[in-house]
């Protein structure tokens, strides 16, 4: 293997691609613009979870706590319905995604302090209740915590406001405090979120989806010898004396000088336009990130190897980078809770390894220490892959 | 008419059928997928690692770590709690923090996402009735795992304070207070608690099971893109190998040409769908709640829709290479706007209305309607609407395209 020969390689495949002015553009700023919209559009927190309220209580506590539900940046309350039946219309047609129920008694309820001292359970059941859509989970269960707090924040406050109106009217202040005791919360918990304070979501978004864009060029180059077959210029491809494993790295290489392009626009928009801290060192990312691109089109390689009809290798590259960057990769869903037997099948994905490193490097700035595990699989991926493909590969024609 | 277009149909199922690598790769590919996608994202957050610093070394405090570690969502990692409390002693608290979470290899060995410490006079404090601060440090570079620990340890916590502070009331008041006796007081705490909160009723998918949102989502990817590809690819490939004019100096109308080939790619698509739409049905119990006729009926006339789309695709592009990188990024695009991971309702409000322009919008609102919601035509016209009009709007498009590209070729 001479480095002439790959080089040569090297530079026909760039005058294809260089020389297709579309493709140019798809591979050469499409992961950045997929970035852009995608992190835009998806970075969004759940909030204003459409809200509608059925009153059947009236008084002026419930008018409070229907503000107060409000005024959450996560809940917005659109409407209010005359019964049951007309919430279940407006959840079916997503007109409203939580319904909160006050039934009668609500206001009387927040000021009956005196049911505080109750040792019966049900003197405790407020006259509340909600209705969730729950279709999809992760904004469910968000609303619910908002909704659950809110509520309990202001039948606390309502208690705390008749327990003082008490006092100053006189009453026992030993009964009071002893009341209060009640309402008071028996340990105090303060919570810090470490890298992210305020949990943005589009903090830990933004360096994954980094991960999945760059799996473009791989499958990009899944395609690559089966069109050299499919168009008949593999035959001249195989009369040349360069030796195979040459070939694939020299087709490999304008692929991963896109991709390193792509990296530094990626990281400049990441710092520029989202504000994402980057916390690592600069030149072990950059280097990682040329690992990962390598490791991504070692398995486009061998798709394109392995799957003589390009269809068929597309689609398979397809299953392997597309579908998986987005649930599998530890994007929107963290892989460790998964069970057992998909965490190991998820080993042969690059884009875990590269999702992780990306966050670590980015979020919580860690270096060799930490991400040798995930530096090792992509070693791994990317030199077995090339092997493998060199070993399948054969200069013949069939 | 119908016998030309049947003839081309003809032709390219022959076409499939000798690329059959496809057609396995296809069917089977997407299906297993489904099955590693619901496992995956269906499983439960159970058995969360956290750590704890227990600065009281008290009963009290070791009771409450016992707690925390019998909930289903917490599990105490002793290794880590030791280890961190050295390092922090050994250096600072950000470094010791930083060996706690960083961590690259989560498949064998999985880190805590919450520390908790414990503050010192925790147990007097408590019993004196001044609530001491319980600190949490979470993972906030993973949020999903770290808030569902955070919500678990807040609401065990909060108990444990309540019950602690009345079995101490019932001793003092009661110092011959039996162990069965201290029970119950715990008990009816408990009770209170649950009492206490609101009841939360959930509709539609009551277990708030994530495979049940993430399944129908892929469902819905296999049976649109798969059927995109087929049909950009056929197209794409007679370009590229310059067959494309044989087909023109054929005796067909356009429109016969590309009805030819949609029949083959809607036939791969639409089996896709059915057997995903099965094996939902069996391994994961997603119910068809809705009617099954007018889900079948409208995952046809979705199909027509994307149809357009995937022609447009082999109209601009030039090469199958090219074909494939537009789809890459429309799929890239399709799944943002499909609310696949982010509802659209939290988007921005110009990205929820430019959601509209993409047909898969509608289809996931149609798809888990029927699935989950049993409703029908008079809820979902205005989706069904939309399609109608973007369906026009494409195919037209297309056609028009089309026929100008094949007035260029002349």
């Amino acid at each position: 293997m001479k480095a002439r020969h790959v080089w040569a390689i090297a530079r026909k495949e760039w005058l294809h691609i260089i020389r297709d002015p579309l493709s140019v553009f798809l591979l050469g700023i499409g992961p950045v613009l997929m970035l852009i919209l995608v992190s835009y559009a998806m970075a969004a927190d759940v909030k204003n979870v459409p809200t509608v309220i059925l009153d059947q209580d009236g008084s002026p506590q419930a008018a409070a706590l229907i503000e107060q539900l409000d005024a959450t940046q996560t809940l917005n309350v659109t409407g209010s319905v005359p019964d049951e039946g007309a919430a279940n219309d407006k959840l079916e047609r997503r007109e409203a995604k939580l319904v909160a129920i006050i039934e009668p008694g609500f206001g009387a309820q927040t000021q009956d302090v005196d049911a505080l001292a109750s040792t019966d359970a049900q003197a405790f059941q407020p006259h509340l209740r909600f209705i969730i859509d729950g279709t999809d989970p992760v904004s469910a269960e968000t609303a619910i915590e908002a909704a659950l707090n809110e509520s309990e924040r202001f039948i606390t406050a309502q208690m705390n406001a008749t327990l003082d109106a008490r006092l100053a009217a006189g009453a026992d202040p030993a009964r009071i405090a002893a009341l209060r005791q009640q309402l008071q919360v028996p340990i105090d918990t303060t919570v810090e979120n470490r890298y992210n304070p305020n949990l943005k979501a589009i903090w830990s978004l933004v360096p994954a989806l980094i991960a999945v864009v760059l799996t473009l060029p791989g499958m990009s180059i899944s395609t690559v010898i089966a069109r050299e077959r499919t168009l008949g210029t593999f035959e001249g491809l195989v009369a040349t004396p360069i030796h195979k494993q040459a070939i694939l790295l020299g087709k490999a290489i304008p692929y991963m000088a896109l991709a390193l392009v792509n990296v530094a626009l990626m990281l400049v928009v990441a710092r520029v336009v989202f504000g994402v801290p980057f916390r690592g060192s600069l030149l072990l990312y950059l280097a990682l990130s040329g690992l990962y691109a390598f490791a991504t089109l070692a398995v486009g390689m061998l798709f394109s190897i392995l799957i003589h009809n390009s269809e068929a290798a597309l689609w398979a590259s397809m299953l392997f980078f597309l579908f998986p960057g987005m649930l599998l990769s530890g994007m929107f869903f963290p892989v460790e809770v998964f069970p057992f037997v998909v965490r190991i099948e998820t080993l042969e994905l690059p884009v875990v390894s590269g999702v992780i490193i990306n966050r670590g490097m980015f979020l919580q700035g860690t270096g060799l220490r930490e991400l040798w595990w995930n530096i090792l699989l992509l070693l791994i991926i990317a030199v077995e892959g090339f092997e493998i493909a060199g070993r399948l590969f054969k200069k013949r024609i069939a | 008419m119908l016998s030309r277009i049947l003839n081309i149909a003809w032709k390219d199922m022959l076409h499939l059928w000798h690329n059959r690598l496809l057609l396995i790769l296809a069917i089977f590919g997407a299906a297993s997928e489904l099955l590693l996608i619901g496992w995956a994202t269906g499983s439960q957050m159970d058995d969360l690692k956290m750590a704890v610093v227990d600065h009281d070394q008290s009963a009290t405090s070791r009771a409450l770590i016992e707690q925390l570690d019998q909930t289903q969502t917490l599990t105490l990692d002793k290794d880590a709690s030791t280890s961190f409390a050295a390092n922090v002693e050994h250096g600072s608290r950000g470094t010791a923090l930083d060996k706690l979470f960083a961590r690259g290899n989560i498949i064998f060995d999985p880190g805590p996402v919450l520390l908790i410490e414990i503050p010192a006079g925790f147990e007097t404090d408590l019993l004196a009735g001044n609530p001491p601060d319980i600190e949490m440090t979470a993972n906030g570079a993973n949020s999903l795992p770290a808030s569902t620990a955070r919500r678990a340890a807040e609401e065990e916590i909060y108990a444990f304070g309540a019950i602690t502070l009345a079995q101490h009331q019932a001793t003092a008041a009661l110092p011959s207070i039996t162990a069965a006796g201290l029970q119950t007081v715990a008990q009816q705490v408990r009770q209170q608690i649950a009492a206490s909160q609101p009841p939360v009723t959930v509709r539609y998918n009551e277990e708030l099971d994530r495979a049940h949102y993430t399944t129908p989502s892929e469902a819905a990817f296999v049976l649109y893109i798969i059927t995109i590809m087929i049909a950009a690819f056929m197209l794409a490939r007679e370009r590229e190998l310059g067959t494309f004019e044989q087909l023109l100096v054929m005796p067909v109308r356009p429109l016969e040409i590309i009805a030819g080939k949609a029949i083959p790619a809607m036939a791969v698509g639409y089996a896709n769908f059915l057997l995903v739409l099965g094996i939902m049905n069996v391994v994961f119990g997603i119910p068809v709640r809705g009617s099954l006729a007018l889900l079948l009926i409208l995952a046809a006339s979705y199909l027509l829709v994307e149809l357009g789309r995937g022609f447009f695709v082999a109209m601009i592009a030039r090469t199958q290479n090219q074909a494939l990188l537009i789809i890459m990024l429309i799929a890239f695009v399709d799944i943002t706007f499909s609310g696949y991971a982010v509802p659209v309702e939290s988007m921005p409000p110009l990205m929820q209305a430019l959601s509209n322009l993409f047909p898969i919008r509608h289809w996931m609102i149609i798809l888990r309607g029927i699935l989950q919601k049993d409703v029908g035509l008079s809820v979902l016209w205005p989706q069904i609407a939309w399609l109608v009009v973007l369906g026009v709007l494409i195919n037209s498009g297309t056609l028009w395209f089309f026929r100008r590209s094949l007035s260029e070729q002349r």
